[in-house]
């Protein structure tokens, strides 16, 4: 078992970043944050995956999420469940003017494809 | 008659309807002098019938009226549409490479404004689904107290590519884009949507 995500804080705009169980919405593991409340985040995103699951299912499309990327005014947030274990993912969140989005998500890409549950 | 002018059924046709109009107004009361020249009126008839046929005809154009271009579908929103009030066209999302379908959703109701696409994806349950998926991010965005909006969503799966893009001018509102991911192109594909977004208004 590997859930050690330090390698985010590395990304270019880091705020925090967190390791989550999408059946329960509990954090795994965390980084960062400060001002961001992550174990709310956890919880609060697993909502987001869900709802995406269900239109998934429910539009009978066999498929699988790779990643979510949301941009807002200020912030970039990045989800990716993990390829190994699809029910939990990583969640990354990146202040926009330092993040380059290209480059966030392959360095999300390949901390995601070190860990292991 | 401003109806017919429009139609381009002339001035001159006009009179030519009216015409009958009088006849028949003499026709009815029997006497008169009308009846003494019975083959005129009959002979007036023929005449008299084919500008009726142009007042039938105008009938059924008569709810496109409104629309300017024949065999396009009036509807309500279509008049708005026109008044500049509201845009809800989002046919240019067909030109985005590796299109599959689009649709514009109302997040508060979760009901489509308007669809794209070849059927491959179920538009009204995806409006209803995605507004889940919308509504969940909005209480993120609240609940952490970010003090934000969402500018898009960008779902990467194995085979495709989905973008939720509330619009600007009314962010109650969004896009919603799916695309093949062999062919389409993530950066192109975002720029693409975020253009044909900014000429949308409801």
């Amino acid at each position: 078992m590997s859930t050690n995500i330090a390698a985010t804080a590395d990304i270019a705009g880091f705020i925090g970043a967190c390791l989550v169980d999408s059946e329960s919405g509990l954090m795994l593991a965390s980084e960062g944050g400060g001002k961001l409340d992550m174990e709310a985040a956890a919880a609060l995103n697993t909502q987001v995956v869900k709802a995406k699951l269900q239109a998934m299912e429910l539009l009978g499309m066999a498929d699988q999420i790779e990643d979510i990327l949301i941009t807002m005014g200020k912030q970039l947030h990045m989800i990716r469940p993990l390829e190994k274990a699809p029910g939990v993912f990583l969640y990354v969140a990146l202040d926009k003017k330092a993040a380059n989005l290209g480059m966030a998500r392959m360095q999300v890409k390949r901390i995601e494809s070190g860990l292991s549950i | 008659m401003k109806l017919f002018q429009r139609l381009g059924l002339g001035g001159d046709k006009k009179p030519a309807y009216e015409e009958p109009e009088e006849d028949q107004g003499g026709f009815g009361p029997p006497g008169g002098v009308l009846w003494t020249t019975p083959g005129d009126v009959l002979s007036d008839r023929p005449k008299s019938a084919p500008p009726v046929q142009p007042t039938m005809a105008p009938a059924l154009p008569e709810a496109d009226h409104a629309a300017p271009a024949p065999g396009v579908p009036s509807s309500h929103s279509d008049a708005l549409q026109r008044t500049g009030l509201m845009s809800t066209d989002i046919a240019g999302t067909a030109f985005i490479a590796g299109f599959v379908g689009s649709c514009l959703v109302d997040s508060d109701s979760g009901l489509l404004l308007a669809a794209e696409g070849d059927g491959r994806i179920d538009m009204e349950a995806a409006a209803a689904l995605y507004t889940q998926v919308v509504k969940a991010e909005h209480e993120v965005i609240e609940v952490l107290q970010l003090e934000d909006h969402i500018e898009d969503i960008l779902i990467t799966m194995h085979s495709q590519l989905h973008f939720i893009r509330p619009l600007e001018k009314s962010p109650s509102v969004f896009l919603y884009v799916a695309l093949d991911k062999k062919s389409a192109n993530l950066g192109m594909a975002r720029m693409q949507v975020t253009k044909i977004e900014s000429n949308l208004k409801m």
